[in-house]
């Protein structure tokens, strides 16, 4: 007789796996490009307030 | 205006856009968690055991939402696609090519789950019937529809490209659906059914529909996720963006 177990345990790790980069990729990405973007507006106040300064 | 104009208007508004997802996404993982949490404990431990197939069944509580939503996205991303085509309305492209990743791994979920299952049940991971293959088929339309985004440098254009290879793969959808009536295929038919009695017992049934509605809230919690984060990395120089990230007063991020 079969030993089901393995089969339902692999489907369910690989549900969680898959669905849990899924959520978590853009997570990250979105925290990374706010840190860009958020670096960028500074570099553009800093060269607003010293015009000598390229930013 | 009409407020359903009105609202379509303001949706259209990078700004708003930004901010209204960021007020839904918690919301919106707040409910798929319980409903999830429930769908799986009631589906592994408490639905009763099937007499044929024995524990194996529970998979269906992955399988078959998995590969609802596979369908159900690409059918999302089409219609989007769709709209931001002819109304040139950009949230609407990004949106189509946010769900092309969720819409794959939806599908990949689908594939490795139905293996698995097919291994005890049919004594093969896999098979080349018209229902798996054509499942498969699906996968490579989500990867194409991201590859060819991705291949594109200007995103409006890249997003009309991939909005057309999502239509053009739209023919997909009812062949997958009805592969199991259309040809002889080692796939069970349907079990549930919209119109008609399903075949399913209801302490069976009612999980898995649980479990149905909580991948669409993953699914939209995710969706707008991604879709932020294109608006904001395609409009990092712009005003809008300095407002929404905190750099004005009186309007702060909304969430995260």
């Amino acid at each position: 007789m079969i030993d089901h177990m393995p089969f339902i345990v692999g489907a369910y790790a690989a549900f969680f796996i898959v669905l849990a980069y899924t959520a978590a990729a853009p997570v990250l990405r979105g925290r990374r490009i706010r840190q860009a973007v958020r670096r960028y507006q500074q570099r553009l106040k800093t060269a607003s307030e010293q015009p000598g300064k390229r930013p | 205006m009409n407020p359903i104009v009105r609202f379509i208007h303001q949706t259209g508004s990078p700004a708003y856009f930004y901010r209204l997802s960021g007020r839904l996404i918690p919301w919106l993982w707040a409910a798929f968690v319980p409903l999830a949490a429930w769908g799986l404990i009631q589906g592994l431990f408490f639905a009763p055991t099937d007499y044929l197939q024995k524990e194996t069944y529970r998979i269906i509580y992955i399988h078959v939402p998995s590969a609802w939503m596979s369908m159900m996205i690409y059918a999302v991303m089409a219609i989007l696609g769709m709209i931001g085509l002819i109304w040139r309305i950009r949230i609407a492209e990004l949106l189509a090519i946010s769900c092309a990743p969720i819409g794959a791994a939806f599908t990949t979920v689908a594939l490795i789950t139905g293996a698995l299952w097919g291994k005890p049940t049919w004594g093969t991971y896999w098979v080349w019937d018209a229902r798996l293959t054509s499942e498969l088929v699906l996968l490579f339309l989500y990867l194409g529809v991201m590859g060819l985004y991705a291949a594109i440098d200007e995103p409006r254009k890249a997003a009309r490209a991939a909005a057309l290879l999502a239509m053009v793969g739209l023919v997909n959808l009812p062949i997958i659906h009805f592969s199991v009536e259309w040809w002889n295929t080692l796939h069970q038919g349907q079990t549930i059914k919209l119109i008609g009695k399903s075949t399913i017992d209801t302490r069976m049934l009612v999980p898995l529909l649980v479990m149905a509605v909580a991948t669409k809230f993953f699914f939209a919690a995710n969706l707008l996720t991604r879709a932020r984060n294109q608006l904001l990395h395609q409009d990092r120089r712009k005003r809008w963006t300095k407002a929404v990230l905190g750099g004005e007063p009186g309007i702060g991020e909304a969430a995260s």
